[in-house]
């Protein structure tokens, strides 16, 4: 008896029964305090980790619509449809942002793009899952004809083109785009007021006073421009250097003014023999017109002098600058060679079409140069196009330009001013054929579907 | 060094009680401690409606905005372009424009007015006649201004809107903002 006293007693005197019992209360309190905080913490958390988990998986979504409409773009269909018209895939895309895309694609025509004038049409439906959160975006993309996708021509996004760097000194100013493949230098109060690009990896540089705008009027300045690849396909003259108007001089290619100033292939207009010019070299001197009526030329070397003039009658014209080699030139020469007041115009009312065209040379250095007050306009509403590729180009004093112009090197200064005429944006290059390329599918429709997906791929959207 | 010994076996063997005063003390303790801990969990519970609350008033926002911004993304003519109205021409599950809800989208002008604290949806066809009834799809607002743009240059057609609902919760600020760009070009692009 005396020992089951002492036992109880020792129960009691312990206090290990009443140390864990308060630290459990305790522990249970405090978590109970916590988790009303954290319970709340996480249901407001859980709202945004699922906008961004949506947000993601529309993103992903969206990338495998691009992937496939890449596969159209490049010629090559993602998948291969048992019938026409029928849907393909689910092809599985890359991987984006850790989410799993998989995509469908038809092709369609008229009225199945639901959009009047196109010709094809593609429907991509792609889905995007990142981290369980799913999304699905139906697109539609209408192709658009291979001459829209090219631009129709050299000019159809700019109305200055150079190879090389492009430089504008003293007070030089471009009331159009230019494009280059090198940098664009703009010094000495010098304007571009256009839209601009430049070659990857180059600059456009501002000297003192210098303006970059991104309108023709220099009034809205601009603060950024492009990098891209510009090509220039070489001048293809086919047989222009044998089967042309040349032989028009002066029998039905007129003068006025004083004969003996003009001189043709080694012989003035007058008949004379003259050391001024050579083979295919046309040089006008001195307060005289020549009026041109064919539609194609070969020269040499074109030189005008002190207040002359070459007016186009004919509805259009083509005048090639053959290779310096061709022409028997060993060393660099300028080929066209305009100053003091001289002229190219169309005949007053005739909506002619003017090309300048370069053969030019990679060994052999082929300049352009207008200078002193020198004009060559079309009232900005006519074709007029300078294109050399492999030439130097060159406009000084005052040159007062309105066309379009495209050389290796483009150089304005001393108050030259270039103006885009708004058909050169037509022009396309003579004997150059651009190579067929894949349709172009451009999006006009994205629709996001519901999450629900029934065997057809577009179900819900 | 066997003292010590000693003395510990003696208090190891030694089973003396608690003192009445000692007991009273940790009682006293033991009171103050469970006390400041039912305080804060009583002060906890009480304060989680009010949490709850603006939880689900955040979670109806987020809602509201996420409808907002998928109708913008799919939109393609900004109509009206206001701080506190926006008209949308955009894609809408439903089977004529204004009417029962549909599996696939067909093409309506979508009217968002925000005004008076609370922002109201329309849904008309693109000619604009005859509109749905307008619903409500957002209340409490503090400001109306609500949608703000960014325009390309030199052109007056937004490409990108964003949405900002500010609203009072338990008599503290809460504004959620997004935005997002519009994927169909314009019809006068």
């Amino acid at each position: 008896m005396a020992q089951r006293f002492r036992i109880l007693r020792s129960r009691l005197a312990s206090e290990g029964g009443f140390a864990v019992p308060t630290v459990l209360l305790m522990t249970v309190a405090a978590l109970g305090v916590a988790s009303v905080g954290v319970m709340a913490s996480i249901q407001g958390q859980s709202g945004t980790v699922r906008d961004q988990g949506s947000k993601t998986a529309l993103t992903v979504a969206e990338s495998g619509v691009d992937q496939a409409l890449l596969y159209y773009n490049r010629g090559v269909a993602p998948c291969t449809p048992a019938a026409a018209g029928d849907w393909c895939g689910p092809v599985t895309g890359m991987s984006v942002n850790g989410g799993a895309v998989s995509y469908w694609a038809r092709l369609g025509s008229g009225d199945e793009c639901e959009v009047g004038n196109e010709i094809e049409c593609v429907e991509i439906v792609s889905v995007g899952t990142v981290g369980g959160v799913t999304r699905r975006v139906d697109v539609m993309a209408s192709t658009v004809s291979t001459e829209e996708s090219t631009g129709g021509g050299p000019f159809a996004t700019a109305g200055v083109l150079s190879k090389e760097d492009m430089i504008l000194d003293s007070n030089a100013v471009i009331h159009t785009g230019s494009a280059t493949n090198g940098s664009i230098q703009l010094k000495s109060n010098a304007r571009q007021c256009g839209p601009a690009s430049v070659g990857i990896g180059k600059e456009l540089n501002q000297g003192p006073n210098a303006g970059y705008f991104s309108d023709a009027l220099c009034a809205t300045k601009n603060g950024s421009y492009q990098q891209q690849e510009l090509t220039l396909p070489l001048v293809t003259q086919g047989d222009a250097a044998t089967n042309n108007d040349n032989g028009r001089f002066f029998s039905q290619d007129l003068i006025s003014g004083t004969a003996s100033n003009v001189c043709w292939n080694g012989f003035t207009a007058a008949g004379k023999s003259s050391k001024n010019c050579g083979a295919r070299e046309l040089r006008i001197d001195s307060n005289t017109t020549l009026t041109l009526t064919g539609s194609v030329y070969s020269f040499c070397k074109l030189t005008l002098r002190s207040n002359t003039s070459i007016y186009v009658a004919s509805p259009s014209v083509t005048i090639y600058f053959d290779s310096p080699e061709a022409c028997g030139y060993t060393s660099s020469v300028t080929q066209l060679d305009m100053d003091s007041n001289s002229r190219i115009t169309s005949a007053s009312g005739n909506s002619a079409t003017v090309a300048l065209l370069f053969v030019g040379s990679d060994s052999i250095q082929t300049k352009i140069q207008l200078d002193s007050n020198t004009t060559v306009s079309e009232s900005c509403v006519q074709n007029f196009v300078i294109y050399a590729p492999r030439s130097d180009v060159n406009f000084d004093s005052n040159t007062k330009f309105c066309g379009a112009v495209a050389g290796k090197t483009v150089h304005l200064n001393s108050n030259a001013e270039v103006r885009s005429a708004s058909s050169s944006s037509v022009f396309t290059l003579p004997g150059v054929d651009l190579p067929e390329t894949a349709a172009h599918y451009t999006p006009y429709r994205f629709v996001e579907c519901s999450a629900v997906q029934s065997s057809a791929p577009d179900y819900g959207c | 060094m066997p003292q010590v010994l000693k003395a510990a076996a003696r208090l190891r063997r030694e089973e003396r009680g608690l003192t009445l005063i000692e007991l009273m003390v940790a009682a006293a303790v033991g009171l103050v401690v469970v006390g400041g801990a039912l305080t804060m969990f009583v002060g906890a519970i009480h304060s989680e409606p009010r949490t709850s609350s603006k939880v689900a008033a955040i979670q109806q926002a987020r809602v509201t905005v996420d409808r907002i911004t998928r109708e913008l993304r799919q939109g393609e003519d900004i109509s009206t372009h206001q701080s506190n109205k926006l008209s949308i021409v955009t894609y809408v599950k439903a089977a004529t424009c204004g009417g029962a809800a549909a599996t696939t989208s067909i093409a309506c002008e979508v009217t968002y007015t925000c005004s008076a604290g609370k922002c109201t949806r329309l849904v008309a066809p693109p000619n604009g006649i005859p509109p749905g009834p307008a619903v409500q799809v957002a209340s409490g607002l503090a400001s109306p201004d609500v949608f703000s743009y960014v325009y390309p240059p030199e052109s007056t057609e937004p490409t990108y809107v964003g949405v900002s609902l500010s609203f009072t919760s338990e008599g503290r600020p809460v504004t959620l903002t997004d935005g997002v760009a519009l994927r169909n070009p314009s019809e006068e692009s």
